[in-house]
């Protein structure tokens, strides 16, 4: 009887402590995609997007205060502002926004592009490489001008989201079908020929296009756009003005980029720079520049020559690979940021 | 084994019970770690114990806490050195190891013409050359090689959440989809200790089976109790049903005994109005334990027994058979004192006096009777003390009889019953004061006791708490007991010679009223009796 007590009551005891002893817990994390996640959650979007729009517009109201106090000089505040921006921007975005500042001294706000906060796309990137590209299509400013493409670019891990550019999106342009932000796009290396051309190669044609105009043999390949027609209407009129001088202008792709991603149908969205230098040689005369470029040049009139540093960042639509479309240029902004001359 | 079962059971709900509230396992699972300058959780740590976890980081200065995809997370640490918790090393240690953000890969460089030019060349400048190439990439955090080794993640478009504080950061993560780690990190320097809290779902899987078990093992444990004390009521009935038919008188003797004490009311009927008078008498009884003639006696030792019984047998005249061999020195003394007594009791009835005298021992007896119940006793000592004190009172009670078997009306019904049969029977007993009963019961304390007992246990069986309350009092009244030492079981064998007699027809009758068996085992019946209170040992 004790006996079976005895070892109902070890039987008890045992079971009690293999009770307490509850295994160590152990992390098992969710396998990684075989795919790459977007990089960004929708949250982050919003913030990366307010932290953007909160520094711009923050350089613009201090710009546009120190612009007003100095009363048509370029107030020397403009460097610890540029600063501010750097925080943001960076690439063309960055070097357009100063230059915009400086034309402010001649031009006015209307010379600074607004850039609103508001998004209505947003362009993912789906990936866990770096740098990041996040495109963002902004609401309709205030001003009544066309929606902007933003392009931001996160270059290492620790960098932030930097404005990279911003382009105007030419009106009747329809943005290409793109993935859902849950879904992401995929970023599409330089030279990675997934669509009909590689990122590169479009900027490389481009130039090439508003170099030789309807002689380049990539003439077709492009909708013509409204930049291309700006230049050279711009160039037109230099020549004119300018009467026994010379007008050239350079046209090569900017350093940076360019960026992008695919499509939902395979082609691209493809965002570069083209740096332009239109110089002008003039012979026995004396040009007087009327408009702000006068501000980037620090005086009206020069009798030898002028040279213009223009920035522009241009976006395409590639289509996907075999396609016999033409590269749509969805939009572009076209910005003197040097101006040198005597 | 009974007890033992109940024991167990006990012991069983006991620590199920235990096991749910002291033993309870704590509700928070706290694990802790230190690194320096950062720490970095792997996927799936985070809620590897709970599906919510609270986060605390300590350090000197600045702490930043940061949640953000594994991947980012250790891309943003990049070559640098962070301890990784990989898992729990115990219960209140996080397991880690040292090593690079991303093994075998070194931060990200940034990508080739974006930036690589673009040492933040004062834009102020405005050299073609910066428009063409420039991206001044002014990274919100130090470069790891910068600032001393330690960048400051916080502000990081990385993260999906994060909390800074200065010396200590809090941070509470639910589960969600996803790979997801977290980085704590003291940007000013030092050691960062890591604290993950988990909530625990505290289960207590012992509490149901402990309870249940346990309750099983009582109830059984309960249940054997019962059938001993069923199978001991039965000797006891069966006992009981040889006693009455002898002397119907025990239950109501008993139960006035218990209560007002009234037994000694009941001879006054015999006086004549006799009721109201014994309850004065009452107190008489107490002073019983010295009746008049069984004082000297009574101061000797723990003769009490005998004098009672030669009292009783006193007026029966024939108790000397009875009495005669175990307390043969006894009897004359007795005889004399009896027939004197008896004699002074004729003369005196009317008088309360002499009944008082009579009666009080009884009333004493018949409360011990009552809880010497052979069931209801599970020591066995208590209850051949019991047993041992009756005697006396069964014996006195005897002359009594006759006037008690028309007042039926306090006893329950079935004993009313059986008292009146029994009461036909008794006439004999008293009318016949030979005593069959009367001597019986003095004679054989054991087997006597028990019919006693028998009856008043039986007319009380409802009431279990009464007769522990009776058995607890007379536990407490050791002065009773003396009656002990006199006769032990060597008296035991009397009783079996006695139950024949009381073996009538009218005794069948009321044993097959109650479906018990007939009389003729009686003696072996009255062994089982014995048998139980062995076994109540054995409990």
């Amino acid at each position: 009887m004790t006996r079976r007590a005895r070892a109902a009551a070890l039987l008890l005891g045992a079971l009690l402590l293999a009770g307490c002893g509850q295994p160590l817990p152990q992390p098992s994390p969710q396998a990684s995609p075989a795919d790459p996640l977007p990089a960004l959650g929708p949250d982050q979007v919003d913030r990366v997007l307010s932290d953007v729009t909160t520094v711009v517009s923050a350089a613009d109201a201090a710009a546009l205060a120190a612009i007003s106090a100095a009363d048509g000089e370029v107030p020397d505040s403009l460097d610890s502002i540029d600063a501010d921006l750097q925080n943001r921007l960076s690439g063309p975005a960055a070097a357009m926004r100063r230059a915009q500042y400086v034309l402010a001294t001649q031009g006015g706000a209307g010379a600074i592009t607004s850039i609103p906060a508001g998004s209505q796309t947003v362009i993912e990137p789906a990936t866990d490489a770096w740098p990041r590209v996040l495109m963002v299509v902004t609401d309709p400013p205030k001003d009544l001008q066309a929606p902007l493409l933003l392009t931001l670019v996160q270059t290492t891990p620790r960098d932030q989201y930097h404005l990279w550019s911003w382009a105007r999106l030419y009106g009747g342009v329809k943005m290409p079908p793109t993935a859902t932000p849950d879904v992401g796009s995929r970023p599409i290396a330089a030279d990675d020929a997934a669509a009909a051309v590689a990122p590169k190669d479009v900027l490389a044609r481009y130039v090439d296009v508003l170099t030789n105009g309807d002689g380049s043999k990539y003439a077709s390949q492009f909708t013509t756009g409204p930049l291309r027609t700006r230049i050279t209407q711009q160039r037109d009129a230099w020549k004119q003005a300018i009467g026994q001088g010379s007008v050239t202008e350079t046209y090569t792709a900017g350093d940076g980029g360019p960026w992008a991603l695919a499509t939902a149908d395979g082609g691209a969205i493809v965002v570069g720079s083209v740096s332009t230098v239109t110089t002008l040689t003039l012979v026995d005369s004396t040009l007087t520049i009327a408009d702000a470029t006068a501000a980037l040049l620090g005086a009206n009139t020069v009798s030898k020559e002028l040279t213009i540093h223009w920035l522009s960042t241009v976006a395409f639509s590639v289509p996907p690979a075999g396609s016999e479309k033409p590269i749509t240029v969805l939009g572009a902004e076209h910005v003197p940021v040097e101006v040198t001359g005597s | 084994m009974a007890s033992l079962l109940c024991l167990l059971g006990a012991a069983a709900a006991g620590l199920g019970v235990a096991s749910a509230t002291v033993w309870r396992a704590d509700d928070q699972l706290v694990a802790s770690a230190s690194g320096e300058p950062y720490i970095v959780t792997d996927p799936g740590v985070l809620g590897m114990a709970a599906d919510e976890v609270q986060v605390t980081a300590r350090a000197d200065g600045k702490v930043v806490i940061a949640l953000g995809r594994a991947d980012d997370v250790a891309a943003w640490v990049g070559s640098d050195t962070a301890t990784h918790v990989t898992g729990l090393r115990n219960r209140s240690t996080l397991a880690t190891t040292v090593g690079p953000g991303v093994p075998g890969r070194a931060t990200p460089e940034p990508s080739g013409s974006a930036s690589a030019s673009a040492a933040p060349s004062a834009s102020g400048s405005a050299a073609p050359s910066t428009s063409s190439s420039g991206s001044p990439t002014a990274s919100a955090s130090a470069s790891p090689s910068d600032a001393g080794g330690v960048a400051d993640p916080a502000g990081s478009d990385l993260w999906v959440q994060q909390v800074t504080g200065t010396d200590t950061a809090t941070f509470s993560w639910q589960r969600q989809d996803g790979r997801w780690s977290l980085l704590a990190a003291a940007p000013d320097g030092g050691p960062v200790r890591l604290t993950l809290s988990w909530p625990q779902a505290v289960t207590t899987p012992w509490l149901r089976p402990g309870l249940i078990v346990g309750g099983a093992l009582f109830v059984a444990g309960l249940a054997w109790w019962i059938v001993l004390l069923v199978r001991t009521r039965d000797t006891a009935a069966v006992a009981l049903v040889a006693r009455v038919t002898r002397r119907p008188e025990q239950p109501r003797a008993r139960r006035g005994g218990r209560h007002s004490q009234g037994i000694p009311v009941v001879p006054a009927p015999d006086a004549g109005d006799g009721a109201p008078t014994g309850r004065a008498a009452t107190p008489a009884r107490w002073s019983v334990a010295a009746p008049a003639e069984g004082v000297r006696a009574g101061e000797q030792a723990g003769s009490t027994q005998p004098r009672v019984v030669a009292s009783v047998a006193g007026p029966t005249t024939t108790p000397p058979r009875v009495a005669g061999p175990p307390q043969a020195p006894l009897t004359r003394r007795a005889l004399r004192e009896m027939r004197e007594r008896e004699e002074r009791e004729r003369a005196a009835q009317p008088d309360a006096t002499g009944p008082s005298a009579d009666q009080a021992p009884p009333v004493s007896a018949p409360e011990r009777g009552e809880p010497a119940a052979p069931g209801a006793v599970p020591v066995g000592q208590v209850r051949r003390r019991d047993l041992r004190t009756q005697p006396p009172p069964t014996a006195q009670d005897h002359p009594v009889m006759p006037a008690w078997s028309e007042p039926p009306t306090d006893m329950r019904l079935g004993r009313v019953v059986d008292a009146s049969r029994a009461g036909t029977t008794a006439p004999d007993g008293t009318t016949a004061p030979d005593g069959t009963t009367a001597p019986e019961g003095t004679t054989a304390p054991d087997g006597t006791t028990a019919p006693g007992d028998s009856a008043p246990e039986a007319a009380e069986r409802p009431g279990w708490g009464r007769r522990l309350l009776r058995r607890r009092r007379r536990g407490d009244r050791p002065e009773e007991a003396p009656a002990w030492a006199p006769e032990p079981e060597a008296e035991s064998p009397m009783v079996l010679p006695t139950p024949p007699e009381a073996s009538g027809p009218s005794a069948d009758a009321w044993r097959r009223a109650w479906g018990l068996p007939p009389v003729v085992d009686r003696g072996a019946e009255a062994e089982p009796e014995w048998d139980d209170s062995s076994e109540e040992e054995g409990r």
